[in-house]
């Protein structure tokens, strides 16, 4: 683990960063400690993938690092800003300007079209969204399905029209949890390639996969086992 | 905004299965307050012109009182100088005269013979030919019943009663004269007493001037009618009319006491159309809150994803309410535009009925333009109150609580 004040030195070029995150539940009354003063940090333009066994923490470090969820200490920086303790309405704002999301079960909303769901959280002017909605849509190879809906749309379709909707706003770290879970080896590729895009473009992407394709496309892993997280120093190599 | 305000349109469209119902009671209940409305509108009206154009509104009511000289008498000097008032339309005098009926087929009973007002004639329930009004000599409407005895086989007869002709101060006798009965009323009439018998003016008048000792001939000039109508040009001028007889040595009082009565059954016509509405609004609080709760139960996903995404718990909270208002809104105008077509066309429909003892006249019921006003607001703002705290509840959920399993 780094010392203190490597952080400070770091963090103007780190994307996002977790300082000493630490989170406790209470299930039935007794305390889990999902994540156990966790550090890390990604720079920007970095794939990242996060490993660990079920229930290890990887989807409480996801909600905590995406503002869904406020840590019980500790501190996360995103561009540089600790966005720690933002009230909710700023946490929203964070969210919408800095961080996109890929789900597994791709969340989009059934009854807006492909395009919909993509501008659906775009903070651009409508003509811009839509403008900006359409080449991420082109970019993965989704041009003549934009009218559709969800249900009209393969599964690798779907999870192709959630990454799109992930970048509307540009953002400067990407979240994705198993986004090819539920999806074939050819639409994996395309998913992954994606997000290599996207990490080319300077963004900074982690996402938690049991995946050793998803793995191996990264720059780096990242392990956490009972809430800790154990970074290598080195970037895996390609 | 307006993207708030499109994506809350297309989620009303996504889950218009859940929300139809809301929007077809809101529409039943917008069409039946309307039409309630309506036929008040309607009946309001038409009791209104029935009010003001109402001869009982115009009317004042003289009377002479034997113990009372300072009061004029209604003799024929004393009708002219009424009827010569300014803002009186005409005059029409009142007298009643005893007389008995002795039959076999019916026994005997003891009547009031009087003449008929032209203003305020008796109900007739069968008579012998159909324009009974204005008498002929000699001619009688008798009550259908009187002092408990069924007058009916009398219709169409000519018989023999008798009356009283005054010989002495105290002393009368009996004298006969030949009537003939040309219709019945109906005995629930009883304006003029419960046994008045409507006659021929000049038999009243022979009966009266023979029960006063007077002759028949002078009897108008000396003793006078006992009661006049004056029936005044306008409504508005029955107080100055009235001081006016009043000064002239005249009693009278306006007959204003029937406008209490019609509009009771207005009122109660209104106070229905109220409670409907009272109704409407109570139901649509509580759909807006149970349609919001159960929202948020089965939207819980899509909650989280939208504030996953960023948006403020301000903006999820005002896309659900804008669902409301939407949902709301299409019910209610679907309701007013539906409840005003239905309204005219049940005016039409009603045209001619009796509602409460108002009757409707022809023509579209077109209700006041402030119920449709209430109506269209009203009920979406109930749905909107009703879902307040379930759609707060939704928007303030965590966003990770929500989104559990991502």
């Amino acid at each position: 683990m780094l010392a203190l004040d490597t952080y400070h030195v770091a963090r103007v070029s780190e994307a996002l960063a977790a300082r000493d995150l630490s989170k406790t539940y209470s299930h039935s009354g007794a305390p889990v400690h999902a994540v156990k003063q966790a550090s890390f940090a990604l720079q920007a333009g970095e794939f990242v993938t996060l490993r660990g066994r079920s229930g290890s923490g990887k989807s409480t470090i996801l909600n905590l690092v995406g503002l869904l969820t406020q840590p019980d200490s500790g501190s996360i920086f995103i561009g540089g800003r600790d966005v720690s303790h933002l009230s909710d309405a700023g946490a929203a704002d964070v969210r919408a300007t800095s961080i996109g999301f890929v789900f597994q079960a791709f969340n989009l909303l059934n009854h807006l079209t492909a395009l919909e769901n993509v501008t659906l959280p775009a903070l651009a002017p409508a003509p811009e969204a839509n403008r900006r909605a359409i080449e991420l849509l082109e970019r993965f190879g989704l041009t003549s399905r934009r009218h559709h809906l969800p249900a009209e749309m393969s599964g690798g379709e779907q999870q192709r029209v959630a990454a799109a909707r992930a970048l509307i706003n540009k953002p400067i770290v990407l979240l994705a949890d198993e986004p090819t879970g539920n999806l074939d080896a050819e639409n994996e590729t395309l998913i992954l390639n994606q997000l290599r895009a996207a990490a080319d473009d300077g963004c900074a992407v982690l996402v938690v996969s049991h995946s050793t394709t998803v793995a191996s496309a990264g720059d780096r892993v990242l392990t956490i086992n009972e809430g800790r997280i154990a970074e290598p120093l080195h970037r895996v190599a390609p | 905004m307006i993207r708030n305000a499109l994506i809350a349109w297309r989620n009303v469209r996504q889950y218009r299965n859940r929300t139809i119902g809301l929007a077809l009671l809101t529409l039943i209940g917008c069409v039946v307050g309307l039409t309630s409305a309506g036929i008040v509108a309607q009946a309001s009206s038409a009791t209104q012109h029935r009010i003001l154009e109402s001869v009982a509104l115009r009317s004042i009511e003289l009377e002479t009182a034997s113990n009372r000289p300072d009061i004029r008498p209604l003799n024929g000097r004393g009708l002219s100088d009424v009827a010569a008032t300014p803002g009186v339309e005409r005059v029409e005098p009142w007298l009643q005269a005893s007389f008995g009926i002795k039959n076999q087929q019916i026994g005997g009973v003891l009547l009031y013979a009087t003449t008929p007002e032209d203003s305020f004639l008796p109900p007739i329930v069968r008579s012998t030919r159909s324009q009974v009004f204005p008498l002929q000599a000699g001619e009688v409407v008798l009550p259908a019943s009187a002092m408990a005895t069924d007058l009916s086989p009398l219709l169409g007869t000519t018989l023999s009663v008798v009356y009283t002709r005054k010989t002495a101060e105290g002393v009368g006798e009996g004298a006969s004269d030949n009537i003939k009965v040309v219709a019945l009323y109906d005995p629930k009439y009883q304006d003029d007493g419960p046994s008045a018998a409507y006659a021929d003016p000049a038999l009243v008048i022979r009966w009266a001037a023979a029960k006063a000792g007077v002759p028949e001939n002078s009897f108008v000039d000396t003793v006078g009618y006992t009661k006049a109508l004056v029936i005044v040009q306008q409504a508005s001028q029955v107080p100055q009319v009235l001081d006016a007889l009043r000064s002239r040595g005249f009693d009278g009082v306006s007959l204003q006491a029937r406008l209490t009565q019609l509009p009771a059954s207005v009122n109660l016509l209104r106070t229905l159309g109220l409670i409907v509405i009272g109704l409407l609004i109570v139901y649509c609080f509580f759909s807006g809150f149970l349609l919001s709760g159960a929202f948020v139960r089965q939207r819980t996903r899509e909650i989280g994803l939208l504030k996953a995404l960023g948006f403020r718990r301000s903006r999820v909270f005002s896309i659900f309410l804008l669902e409301l208002l939407v949902v709301g809104l299409s019910g209610s105008l679907a309701g007013v535009i539906a409840g005003n077509l239905i309204s005219a066309g049940l005016g039409f429909a009603l045209s001619g009925s009796t509602i409460l003892e108002v009757t409707l006249p022809g023509g579209p019921a077109i209700p006041d333009w402030q119920w449709s006003a209430l109506l269209l607001v009203a009920p979406a703002i109930a749905v909107l109150v009703g879902g307040f705290e379930p759609c707060r509840r939704a928007a303030s959920m965590q966003p990770d609580v929500a989104l559990r399993d991502w």
